[in-house]
């Protein structure tokens, strides 16, 4: 009785999966993987007329080691298709994928011999962006599709 | 300027190798030789050597695909004399059967990487060649990608994902 009007004021009650799940959402840290021309609406996105940095995902890493976000922006080819994979095979989970523009989803148009037909055959994705290339609110509206999906997960559980 | 027929370039090649200019022609004001592709390196040698020709930049090596022609392949070698300020093309034909050509490598270093790019899309051996790989496509891949029979899908590389870490690895 006395317990509860003690903790009325200053106490907040959560779940553990609410808590690290928000934490998570909120500091994406992305790699930058421009490989085509999505890479330029992305690093519009980064840059201060749509600042993603408002969402919590604006810290850009040159390493895989430092990111949990890898956007594919652009057509992946065979030949780049390892490096993609190993630099997936790097980032520390939880990690996750975000398939940005045609080329990305599906291959687009380049229905050709050294082009994979959709990164999702070679490392798992969680949001496909559309477009050719997506506008910066599409890639914003994927990141917060992306946060949605991360809220949720189960901590303890895959 | 269309109907001109010849000029100074074509007369000095000719002059020079009569019996390896097989056609020439002017387009666009700019010349076009077509030559054995035996003589390709003497021609490329006066081009670049003699001084009123002064051939020094190598713009392009490439090919083209005709099929249905008994020498399949033209080699296309466009040059430009940073001296005069002028163009020539120089092509020449290579069948399915001898396809091979000569290197120019070691007359302009340009042409290196540009008949390696060639070699690899076409499988056209230039001979002659310091280093000849292929350049874009990776070591094991099979085929020649520019070649008109080339299927545009490939015949399956592009979905032979063997890199990827299998469980137990």
């Amino acid at each position: 009785m006395g317990l509860n009007r003690e903790f009325e004021s200053g106490v907040l009650t959560t779940t553990v999966d609410q808590a690290v799940n928000w934490a998570r959402k909120s500091a994406l840290w992305p790699m930058t993987f421009g490989l085509a021309c999505c890479a330029i609406e992305m690093i519009a996105v980064v840059a201060s007329r749509y600042d993603v940095d408002r969402f919590g995902a604006g810290v850009f890493r040159g390493s895989p080691r430092q990111s949990d976000l890898m956007i594919v922006a652009g057509t992946l080819t065979r030949k780049m298709a390892p490096v993609v994979r190993r630099i997936y095979d790097q980032m520390p989970e939880p990690r996750y994928v975000i398939a940005m523009g045609s080329c990305a989803t599906s291959g687009n148009v380049y229905n050709t011999y050294s082009v994979v037909q959709g990164v999702d055959q070679i490392v798992p994705v969680d949001v496909y962006i559309a477009g050719c290339p997506p506008r910066p609110e599409a890639l914003i509206d994927g990141i917060l599709m992306l946060q949605k999906k991360i809220m949720d997960q189960k901590v303890f559980t895959r | 300027m269309t109907d001109v027929t010849s000029n100074e370039i074509v007369d000095k090649v000719l002059a020079a190798f009569p019996g390896r200019v097989r056609s020439h022609k002017m387009f666009a004001g700019e010349p076009y030789l077509s030559i054995d592709k035996d003589g390709l390196r003497d021609v490329c040698l006066l081009l670049r050597d003699d001084p009123d020709l002064a051939f020094d930049y190598p713009v392009e090596v490439t090919a083209v695909d005709y099929p249905d022609d008994a020498e399949r392949f033209e080699v296309i070698h466009v040059l430009w004399s940073i001296t005069h300020r002028r163009r020539v093309v120089v092509k020449s034909r290579v069948s399915e059967g001898d396809c091979t050509v000569a290197s120019v490598a070691d007359i302009w270093k340009g042409a290196n990487f540009m008949e390696r790019e060639t070699y690899d899309m076409y499988g056209i051996v230039f001979e002659g060649h310091p280093d000849l790989r292929r350049i874009m496509m990776t070591d094991d891949f099979e085929g020649w990608p520019l070649r008109k029979d080339f299927p545009i899908e490939g015949h399956g590389w592009r979905e032979q994902f063997d890199f990827i870490p299998q469980v137990g690895d």
